[in-house]
């Protein structure tokens, strides 16, 4: 297993450095700077002339290597990141690039895990009440709210309940996390006291986006588990758990369910980017500080490296969730090994 | 309604504009259409400068109770100590609700982030106001919309007074006396020094708004003479524009006793060092404005805490300012809209005309929790076609052909006459908002004049006869004109993408050119794609958000004219560094220099006048749209001015004085998030208690 495991860790280092090198290059592609972005601002926000707005920009580029050829940018960035943990600076925020992960990465990681949990559980719940209710209204239903799930894009999704919540029902707390009141205080004012009121302001602004993150997830999750479910309730050892007079709901959940689990437990690993991605399409309509914001926000004005990190982060995490979802098939099915070592 | 030949002549006559600019069978040209009045348009009370603020010294003066706590306990002087010899003293009868009370928050949102708080070293504080409510300048010009335009000047801040000598070569100008920054530290010619020699003229530093040597004019040198006087001397008499150029944000000097010890001069490590001195998490850091930054939670929100040492306030005595608090919210520049409308945030510039009529019928609701409060049109949008001839943004032939027609007279008219300016303002929005804006200076501003002002009204037919005067005729009756090749005349028109308006005007002059037979393909990019293609001169036409010269015509003047090589958006020198400039752009540069350098108040408005009738009657640009852009304020702020625009002479966070705003004490919502705090010492986390 260890060898399997390094084997995976090794194959994934070319292939995150080839991603860097293509994601860097793509989103240097399009035309203009961050020095752009200053120039305008001065002018727009600040009132400068364009010549004074013009030399500021240049000095910019000038002291931040922004004139360097393109793979020299892509050197400095990449042997930062090798040799001492440097992901670059971000200009807009004037920080290193790093900070703004750590900033924003856990948060990201909570949600989408969170909606990862609660669509698991809802999804199988969901789908074990529609096989075993199959044909039934109750199955015509969820088939329906499965259907929704599959099909219904998140970011549709999430700008009609912000449409419906902030125009219609004059709902405030979206947008942030927290409202101002509580953004700033501790999570545990004392040794035994939590902020409870924190964690409810907490939950008030971020409901909709686990909601809507969650929907795609459980729709998944249901159908796999109602078909898996329906074919193992038709399998020989559940008849003959019947016959052994057990009740019916034993021998769903005893020998039945723990079956058709099987299939969806390999389908954890390779949730996690799917489940970061539902919740960075989500946050970038509602605009939380996690990480799709940030993704679009540095794309639109040039924060070259915030952009190129956070891009590499992702791809990272869809690495990792692969080389999960292998351990879990591994663990799960002994067969499988790495190159036709089976 | 077309007139003929006679009419078009008298009227031509009258305003003087060159006879080029009429022909047989084209409309003639009119007064500009006056625009209509709506209820939610405010008009500002004009006053003097005198009768806005004075400098004197009161009996007494008072600050809050919880401040006075503070003195009590000993943690900072009294008031009359804080306060100059002389502070700056609001007049109450120009207070629109009269002297205020203390309390309370105004609760912004911003889509920008504070890299760092050195102003100096080219930190940007995140727009939208935080820096002009920390930063203060020598000399203000925001609340200018509200002056007689007899008294028209930029209004003293830190500079109290100023003198020229006899000769107009030097200034003199004398600082405030007393004034401490937010610490304690007093503010003297010891900033200013450092300020000019180790910010302006130092090579290797850019400030925020890169002001240079250059911004207060070529040469211009700075000696100090005391610690509240210094004097400022100029290569050429009277440059009076140097006096806006001391404004927001370019002559507000930084802390010296903070900034010296980072910069390299005094022993700083370098340059870069100097500039991230003072990044977005260091608090406290000591300011002249009336608040200080006091906690910034990233992308979520700064909070600024009032500043026990501001130099300014009311008649009574009472410092300034009244609101306790300042937040910045951290989320998108759109969000802003919806939560000032929605009451989550207090204050926003409304001004894409697109959202005006939804916005309005909401704050029309009497449980709407913001008003709308409308200012003068000076938000407007030209065409302007491609005037270099001389291969700036290297064409090729077909563009080359195009900006050959550009310069032809006939063929600005026919795109002139082509233009139904009622049908393009109702396309952004139906109602009294948008005017037939003929190009050139704005109604309602202070230099604009009607009588000046050549306006072509639309006329299909008068488009034709001028296309076909520029030689152009469709030869192949595909409705559209031919080039000198036989094939269509194609023109490029490059536009904004990001915003809604820009793109719906785009499209509106591509439709009504089609019509009048001038085929224009549209070239439309995104912010700095858009900024690119424009500095580069690659486009053949393009429309423009107008900027500030032709609004106040004393900010930025040299970019009415092709004045310098880089000043006019759509003509510019080659790379040989030629200009190519049409007899009357001559004149308009001419007329620009000479405003310029003229001091007297009624020459220059003769110039202006000048300048107006060149621009308009030679169709300089193609004047589309005019509309005024709208404050959103929450209904429970007192003072805010009435006709505040969102933009004239700065911002609105500056014109609506929001040191002087304050909240009747039964509409305050507790919303401070450090109440009976102030700014701790430099450096130190937060505000700090009692």
């Amino acid at each position: 297993m260890l060898r399997f495991l390094m084997i995976r860790i090794l194959q994934a280092i070319p292939v995150l450095l080839i991603m860097s090198v293509i994601t860097f290059a793509i989103i240097q592609a399009p035309p203009g700077d961050y020095g752009d972005f200053i120039r305008t601002n001065m002018i727009v926000q600040g009132n400068a002339t364009t010549e004074a707005a013009n030399l500021a920009a240049n000095a910019y580029r000038e002291t931040h290597g922004l004139n360097d050829p393109l793979p020299v940018q892509y050197a400095n960035w990449i042997w930062g990141i090798v040799s001492r943990g440097d992901f670059g600076q971000s200009y807009v925020y004037n920080k290193p690039v790093y900070d703004i992960m750590a900033q924003r990465l856990p948060p990201t990681i909570a949600i989408a895990l969170t909606c990862h949990i609660l669509a698991s559980l809802f999804g199988i719940s969901f789908g074990i009440l529609a096989a075993v209710k199959q044909y039934s209204w109750v199955d015509t239903l969820l088939s329906i709210v499965s259907f929704l799930g599959m099909t219904v894009p998140r970011f549709l999704m999430a700008l009609i309940i912000l449409y419906v919540l902030a125009y219609k029902l004059n709902v405030q707390e979206i947008g942030s996390f927290f409202s101002s009141k509580f953004g700033g205080q501790p999570w545990w004012p004392g040794l035994f006291d939590f902020n409870w009121q924190k964690l409810g302001n907490l939950i008030q602004h971020i409901w909709p986006v686990i909601l809507v993150a969650t929907f795609g997830g459980l729709a998944y999750n249901m159908r796999v588990m109602r078909a898996n479910l329906l074919d193992t309730l038709n399998a020989q050892y559940v008849e003959t758990a019947r016959a052994k007079g057990l009740g019916e709901g034993a021998v769903i959940l005893r020998h039945a369910v723990p079956n058709a689990l099987h299939p969806l437990i390999a389908y954890q690993g390779v949730v996690l980017p799917y489940m970061l991605t539902g919740e960075i399409e989500v946050a970038i309509v509602f605009g939380l500080a996690t990480i799709g914001p940030a993704i679009v926000g540095s794309m639109n004005i040039g924060d070259v490296y915030v952009t190129a990190t956070l891009l590499l982060v992702l791809g990272a995490t869809l690495i990792i969730g692969n080389i999960i979802a292998d351990l879990l098939l591994v663990a799960l099915d002994p067969r499988i090994r790495v190159g036709g070592d089976a | 309604m077309t007139m003929h030949i006679k009419s078009a002549a008298l009227a031509a006559l009258m305003l003087g504009v060159s006879s080029l600019a009429v022909h047989a069978e084209m409309a003639a040209p009119t007064a500009p259409p006056e625009a209509p009045n709506f209820d939610a348009q405010g008009e500002p009370v004009f006053v003097n400068r005198s009768d806005i603020y004075d400098y004197m010294a009161l009996g007494a003066y008072s600050e809050p109770a919880w401040v006075t706590a503070f003195v009590d306990a000993g943690k900072l002087p009294p008031v009359a100590e804080r306060l100059p010899k002389e502070p700056l003293v609001y007049k109450t009868a120009n207070m629109p609700d009269g002297n205020g009370v203390y309390g309370d928050v105004m609760r912004h949102v911003i889509g920008g982030r504070p890299e760092g708080w050195n102003f100096w070293g080219g930190k940007s504080y995140g727009w939208g106001g935080i820096d002009i409510g920390l930063v203060e300048c020598l000399t203000r010009t925001g609340p200018l919309f509200t002056v007689n335009p007899a008294d028209l000047q930029p209004m003293p801040n830190l500079a109290k007074a100023w003198e020229w000598s006899e000769d107009g070569m030097t200034l003199t100008v004398h600082l405030i006396e007393g004034a401490k920054w937010s610490d304690g530290d007093p503010f003297d010619t010891e900033d200013i020094d450092f300020y000019w020699n180790d910010v302006v003229m130092d090579p290797e530093v850019t400030p925020l708004m890169g002001a240079s040597q250059d911004t207060y004019g070529a040469g211009t040198t700075l000696a100090i003479v005391d610690a509240f006087t210094f004097t400022m001397t100029f290569t050429t008499a009277f440059p009076e524009q140097v006096l806006y150029a001391m404004a927001y944000g370019n002559f507000c000097p930084g802390p010296a006793h903070m900034l010296k010890p980072k910069h390299p001069k005094y022993g700083g490590e370098s340059y870069e060092a100097f500039g991230n001195a003072f990044p977005s998490d260091y608090m406290n850091f000591p300011t002249m404005g009336g608040w200080v930054v006091a906690e910034h939670r990233p992308d979520d929100i700064v909070v600024l805490r009032r500043n026990p040492y501001y130099w300014k306030v009311d008649e009574s005595g009472q410092q300034l300012p009244y609101l306790d608090e300042m937040h910045y919210r951290l989320s998108t520049w759109g969000d802003r809209d919806i939560q000032a409308v929605a009451g989550t945030g207090d204050f926003s510039n409304l001004e894409q005309a697109e959202n005006y009529v939804e916005s309005l019928k909401k704050a029309a609701d009497p449980a709407s929790p913001a008003k709308l409060a409308f200012g003068p049109r000076t938000i407007g949008y030209t065409l302007l076609p491609n005037l270099s001839g001389n291969g700036w943004g290297e064409p090729d032939e077909r563009g080359q052909a195009v900006r050959v027609l550009n310069r032809d007279l006939n063929f600005r008219l026919a795109i002139t006459y082509a233009v139904d300016r009622q049908r393009l303002g109702d396309s952004l929005v139906k109602g009294p908002f948008t005017a037939q804006y003929p190009g050139g200076l704005y109604a309602g501003t202070s230099f604009y004049d009607a009588a000046s002002t050549v306006f072509y009204p639309y006329s299909l037919d008068s488009a034709k006869e001028a296309l076909a005067a520029a030689g152009l005729t469709d030869t192949d009756g595909n409705g559209f004109v031919n080039a000198a090749g036989g094939d269509d005349l194609n023109v490029t028109l490059l536009t904004q993408s990001d915003y809604a308006t820009d793109k719906n005007l785009a499209e509106g002059v591509v439709a009504m050119m089609g019509e009048a037979g001038v085929k224009v393909t549209l070239n439309a990019l995104t912010g700095k794609d858009f900024d690119n293609a424009r500095d580069a001169g690659k486009y053949d036409w393009i429309i423009v958000r107008n900027g500030t010269e032709l609004i106040t015509m004393v900010q930025n003047t040299t970019a009415l004219a092709p004045t310098g090589p880089t000043t006019d958006v759509n003509h510019r020198a080659n790379a040989a560094g030629e200009m190519d400039l049409l007899p009357y752009e001559q004149e308009m540069v001419a007329t620009v220099n000479a405003f310029i350098g003229e001091r007297d108040a009624a020459k220059r408005v003769e110039l202006a006048k000048t300048y107006q009738k060149l621009y308009t009657g030679n169709v300089d640009g193609i004047g589309l749209t005019a509309y005024p852009g709208a404050l959103i304020v929450n209904k429970r702020f007192s003072n805010i001015p009435a006709g505040a625009p969102i933009f004239m002479y700065n911002w609105a966070e500056d014109n609506i004085i929001r040191e002087r705003v304050f909240v009747a004490a039964d509409k305050q919502i507790g919303a401070e998030l450090h109440p009976n705090t102030l700014p701790g010492a430099p450096g130190d986390a937060g505000p700090m208690s009692n």
